[in-house]
């Protein structure tokens, strides 16, 4: 404790003695500041002599004499100021560690290999003191990039075929949960829950009838990735995150995954709609699979072709068809 | 895990083993199957001399859950265990003690067509061949009645008239809950049974 | 002391001041109390030596400086009125000499100044003389030398003191900071006490590293001879921060841990022979902004440094003995460890190296213009770190006669029967194999780049329609995913492609909006020709939308017909459309030339009542469609061939909104 006592002492005088040096800095600044404000003034002693012909010359003179006074009170700020600067340099020892105060002393104890709270505490501080930096970083970055792209919609339009330019919607995130919430309830048969959200993204489970699960990721109202997989798989990794990239163990499963990609790209190409609409029309013609291994195929009236249920729906007209009996 | 149908192939007349092997299997792999490996079933069977009252105890090994270890009672008691259960039982061998004969296996080869799951089996005791096997899973969906549909056609397409015409009793427990590898181990203690009763018989 | 006459004074009693014997610490003076009469009575009389003769106190005054005045107070030392003699003698010489120089001044009055006056008449003068000519001189310079002597004596004291004071405070407060530094390093790194030593380790191993190197140090007290001296090593570290602060402490490590280390990671065109990507990996880069900071002490680096190379050494070693153990992962060639250095080709011509750099001296700045890899940095560093908190965190048997080391679900797994595949799939994500991640993920970092480039190629090439890619925020290490939108400007609602573009590490999957699938192969050109026949079939899809619209009549429509013998056409794709009232045909066949662009030939033919007045100049006949032969007889008439560059607009389908609705009215 003593130690602690004697640097904390040592930094004190250093402390003192920086702010004498930085006061002593600032007179002599003012003292340059005063000769300047007092500008070129004649000399006293040749006050006297009020000769024309050497006014030219006595100026001369004295200009010579306060440039020399400039240079010595210049010279004193210079010397003051690498005090100062020495001062500066010397006032570092303190911030290495996180301050961790009276619990920095917790790395004292003699058993703290088989008591970590002493690497717990400091591990905790270092993390805490990095989530702090990054945010702050994060928050000017977010500042300076705002996603604004929503304005260039009110250029379009104003000719007859000018579609509007492919969305990237910034839509409020009440707009969306809200938008969510309606469609969950239109639903039948389906139910609907966000696994997780972090801004913007979220994550949506859906669970179609007693066939399958899907995984949507959405961006505000942006459908970016359909995962769908069995009802018996595994969509939690071990630590508690959304498996979103490995497929399904089910070749069906893959196969309407595909089609619902596809799907999303046929949605979202339709011109004119309101943001929710391809991602309405997605969970519509989810749905539709609800009977998948029920129903047969609507062309050739079997249940398989290849080993495979009819896999395929329409996107104008959602009925069962085999892959290969599409038209 | 999917629904699982399990029914022995009833050998046409003047049929040996070997040669129903062969015909099941060229027409599974006509159908457009790949062969995925072999497959095995162990069914060993306990009874308890000392209690009267206990039921027959079947201690059933599948290839298909290589970590787990299946105990069915008569009268449908399962269990599912890791793989101490055999050690286990042999420290009871007090209370448990093997049936004579009772050890009854099923090998043969594993097929795959799309999400379906093929196995064609021989039943052997000891080292004769008593019967064949055919096992067929859907693996994508759990509901037995949802596929029913989608299977009996399967059906149809590999044992052909020996199809059931309809959804099997013991395939739907109760009504609408999802399968479970109870129904299939149960069907595989049934068949192995019914094997035993006709080698019995003849 | 001079020659001066002294001030005249003729007090004869001194001034009854106390004296002060002392003043205390508060700042009270306590004063000798003077004496009373009596008492200074009795003291005077007890100084008379009456023994001695009693001197006539009158002395001889004709001349003013007959006696010294040293002499006169080297007497008063012995005789007690002495004091008030002197004092009295002075008055008189005082009094003597005034009245002398009265008498001359009054006598005669001169001009001269007085003080150098001379009176030459009647040998009456006055002129200065010193007091004491002979005495005075030596003594001085004897003084003087006598004070030298004590100061220089005394200065010796103080001066051996404050060294002694210096040292010993120098000494305390060295020893002061010693242990304070000792503290700050308890505090960072593991030290223990063994014997007199000062141990301490480095190494992972409590992370759950099994290296085999050890990771030890020392700790030593610098003495003050070596305070000062850095040798090469140190020098290097504290270049890029001069001002490290100064430490009583010492660390000493192995030789092989002094240095500095990285691991970098290339991904090199050989056709090139350049690196196309590369990123260097060590943990001080990864540390840098959170750990470490400019003030922090010499050991301090030092031992980062060190820990740093073991770091990089435990990761290469990891890689090179799984690199060993599996020859090939879907690699082009086998995988070669040599030395420092592993290589192994992801594709022909595309080489992955792994090589594990060591330097006594500091690494230069690398090259800024290759950007570095960063999820592959992250990646290998994310999979270290979870294969030690693997071996750190073994979750307890359950129960406890089960075999040890099993993961919860791995425990789960017989008991919830899981299944064969299931198993597989566990068993999978369980295993963690550092080449095999490395090599799937610059593989995949490789493919997309080139789906990237060839996007960029693609988007240069093609003016005409728009091709807009969307990269999904949903990707990861081995799969990433772009979508592609191709519209024409203008006319958008009209028609738009899109496609969606699966990355992954050795193939590119692609979703079209009828939902048919495709899987490419990695190789760039396979996919720059694909595009380029999405490219051309979006044209002829426009081309037919807009037909539609405007009231014309799709008579066939063919994505690929027959080409003849033209061997610098890869694809032709034709539309034959007429108007609504049959007058005009229309033929449209778009041409995707190898390695060029897309190019368009129209052919149009009319009725002969047709007015064609207003498309004049645009059309000519085509020598190379001539219809003399008797097998073009079906196709009913002349064609004309469209002159594209003539015609009104901006791009082919403004171009042929023009050509069409200048047709039909």
């Amino acid at each position: 404790m003593s130690d602690v006592m004697a640097q904390a002492k040592l930094n004190m005088n250093f402390l003192s003695q920086a702010i004498t040096g930085t006061q002593q800095l600032r007179s002599t600044v003012t003292n340059v500041f005063n000769l300047l404000c007092e500008g070129v003034k004649p000399d006293e002693e040749e006050d006297g002599k009020g000769d024309d012909a050497e006014t030219a010359v006595t100026v001369g003179k004295d200009g010579k004499k306060f440039l020399q006074r400039f240079q010595e009170y210049l010279e004193a700020v210079n010397k003051d100021y690498n005090e100062v600067e020495k001062m500066c340099n010397n006032m570092t020892s303190m911030t290495d560690l996180p301050v961790l105060g009276p619990s920095g002393a917790l790395s004292l104890d003699s058993i703290a290999d088989k008591n970590s709270t002493y690497r717990d505490a400091v591990l905790t501080y270092q993390w805490n003191n990095r989530l702090h930096e990054y945010a702050q970083i994060a928050t000017s970055l977010m500042l300076t990039n705002q996603i604004k792209r929503s304005q260039l919609q009110a250029g379009a339009g104003a000719k007859r075929r000018r579609a509007a330019p492919p969305k990237f919607t910034n839509l409020p995130s009440q707009t969306v949960d809200n938008t969510l919430q309606t469609l969950s309830r239109q639903l039948s048969d389906t139910t609907m829950k966000i696994l997780q959200a972090s801004g913007d993204t979220r994550i949506v489970h859906l669970a179609v009838g007693r066939v399958f699960v899907v995984i949507i990721v959405l961006r505000s109202l942006t459908i970016e990735k359909v995962l769908v997989k069995g009802l018996d798989e595994n969509i939690i990794l071990e630590n508690n995150t959304v498996d979103l990239f490995s497929d399904s163990q089910y070749l069906c499963m893959q196969k309407i995954t595909d089609h619902a990609m596809s799907a999303v790209l046929q949605y979202s190409t339709y011109q004119a709609s309101p943001p929710e609409f391809p991602l309405k029309y997605l969970l519509y013609w989810l749905q539709s699979y609800k009977s998948l291994f029920t129903d047969a195929c609507t062309v050739c009236g079997k249940h398989l072709d290849n080993g495979l249920p009819p896999l395929w729906r329409d996107f104008k007209i959602p009925v069962p068809c085999h892959d290969s009996c599409r038209a | 895990m999917g629904v699982t149908y399990i029914c022995q192939w009833k050998q046409p007349e003047g049929q040996n083993i070997q040669q129903s092997i062969e015909q099941i299997s060229s027409c599974v792999e006509k159908l457009g199957a790949k062969k995925a490996g072999l497959f095995q079933v162990e069914c060993e069977s306990f009874n308890a001399p000392n209690a009267p009252n206990a039921k027959t105890l079947h201690l059933i090994y599948d290839s298909e859950f290589p970590a787990s270890r299946f105990a069915l009672f008569e009268e449908g008691s399962f269990l599912v265990t890791d793989v101490m259960l055999s050690a286990f039982l042999s420290k009871l061998r007090a209370v448990w003690q093997p049936k004579k004969g009772g050890k009854i296996d099923c090998k043969g080869q594993r097929y795959e067509l799309g999400d379906f799951l093929i196995k064609l089996g021989v039943v052997s005791v000891g080292a004769s061949a008593k019967g064949i096997s055919v096992e067929l899973e859907y693996a994508p969906c759990v509901y037995a009645r949802d596929c029913w549909g989608m299977m009996s056609e399967m059906l149809q397409s590999i044992i052909g008239e020996q199809a059931p015409p309809s959804l099997p009793s013991n395939l739907q427990p109760k009504g609408t809950e999802r399968f479970s590898p109870e129904l299939t181990m149960q069907q595989y203690v049934e068949m192995f049974n019914n094997i035993r009763k006709t080698v019995v018989a003849r | 002391m001079s020659g001066n006459p002294p001030p005249i004074k003729i007090s004869l009693q001194s001034l009854s001041d106390t004296k002060i014997q002392e003043i205390a610490y508060d700042g009270r003076e306590t004063f000798i109390q003077p004496l009373s009469m009596s008492e200074s009575l009795t003291d005077l009389a007890n100084r008379i030596d009456f023994l001695a003769e009693n001197e006539d106190e009158e002395t001889q005054t004709d001349d003013a400086t007959s006696t010294s005045v040293d002499e006169a107070q080297y007497q008063a030392k012995q005789w007690p009125w002495e004091n008030i003699r002197t004092q009295i003698q002075r008055s008189v010489i005082e009094m003597n000499v005034l009245t002398d120089v009265l008498s001359i001044a009054q006598n005669k009055p001169t001009n001269v100044p007085k003080e150098t006056a001379e009176s030459s008449d009647s040998n009456r003068y006055m002129m200065y003389d010193f007091a004491s000519k002979e005495a005075e001189p030596s003594k001085q310079s004897l003084q003087m030398i006598t004070k030298k002597r004590c100061l220089g004596a005394a200065s010796k004291i103080l001066l051996s003191g404050a060294d002694r004071l210096n040292k010993a405070k120098s000494e305390s407060s060295f020893q002061n900071t010693y242990h304070s530094e000792l503290l700050k390093l308890r505090q960072r790194w593991r030290v223990r006490r063994v014997g007199e030593k000062i141990l301490g380790e480095l190494s992972f191993r409590t992370a759950g590293s099994d290296y085999w190197h050890m990771g030890s140090f020392e700790v030593i007290k610098k003495s003050d001879e070596d305070s000062d001296t850095l040798d090469d090593y140190e020098q290097n570290l504290t270049k890029l921060t001069p001002n490290v602060p100064k430490s009583p402490i010492k660390v000493v490590v192995s030789s092989d841990l002094r240095g500095f280390s990285s691991l970098s990671v290339q991904i090199m065109d050989l056709s090139k022979d350049e690196a196309i990507k590369s990123c260097t990996l060590s943990l001080s880069d990864i540390e840098n902004s959170a750990m470490s900071s400019a003030n922090d002490p010499l050991w301090h680096r030092v031992l980062c440094n060190a820990q740093n190379v073991l770091f990089c050494r435990e990761l290469f070693a990891r890689l090179s003995k799984e690199a060993v153990q599996q020859k090939t992962l879907g690699t082009a060639s086998p995988i070669v460890v040599i030395g420092d250095t592993i290589t192994t080709n992801i594709f022909p011509k595309i080489q992955l190296r792994v090589q594990l750099l060591f330097s006594k001296t500091h690494p230069t700045k690398r090259n800024p213009r290759q950007a570095s890899i960063f999820s592959i940095q992250n990646a290998l560093m994310h999979l270290l770190l979870r294969y030690f908190s693997k071996r750190l965190h073994i979750s307890p048997p359950h129960p406890t006669t089960a075999a040890l080391g099993l993961t919860t679900q791995m425990r789960h797994a017989a008991v919830h029967h899981n299944s064969l595949n299931q198993l597989a799939a566990t068993a999978k994500k369980t295993t963690l194999s550092f080449v095999d991640v490395l090599i799937t993920m610059s593989k995949h970092y490789e493919v997309r780049q080139r789906v990237c480039d060839t996007i960029k190629v693609l988007s240069n090439e093609f003016s005409d329609p728009d091709v807009l890619a969307h990269w999904s925020l949903a990707s990861s290490k081995t799969e990433s995913s772009a979508r592609l939108t191709i519209a024409n400007s203008g006319f958008e609602s009209c028609y738009r492609s899109a496609v969606q573009v699966i990355v992954k590490p050795d193939c590119i999957k692609i979703l079209q909006r009828d939902a048919r699938s495709l899987t490419l192969s990695v190789d760039p050109t396979d996919l720059h020709n694909y595009f380029v026949s999405l490219v051309a079939s979006h044209q002829l899809m426009t081309v037919q939308v807009l037909s539609r619209t405007l009231g014309w009549t799709m008579l066939h429509v063919s994505p690929h017909s027959s080409l003849g013998l033209t061997p610098d056409i890869k694809n032709r794709g034709s539309v034959l459309i007429s108007s609504n009232n049959g007058a005009v045909s229309v033929a449209i066949a778009c041409n995707e030339m190898i390695g060029g662009p897309i190019q368009y030939t129209t052919h149009v033919q009319y009725t002969k009542a047709h007015d064609r007045s207003q498309l004049e100049g645009t059309m000519y006949d085509d020598p190379d469609f001539s219809l003399e032969s008797e097998k073009y007889l079906p196709l009913g008439g002349v064609w004309m061939k469209v002159n594209w560059p003539q015609l009104h607009g901006r791009h082919f389908i403004q171009k042929m909104e023009t050509l069409l609705t200048s047709l039909v009215y």
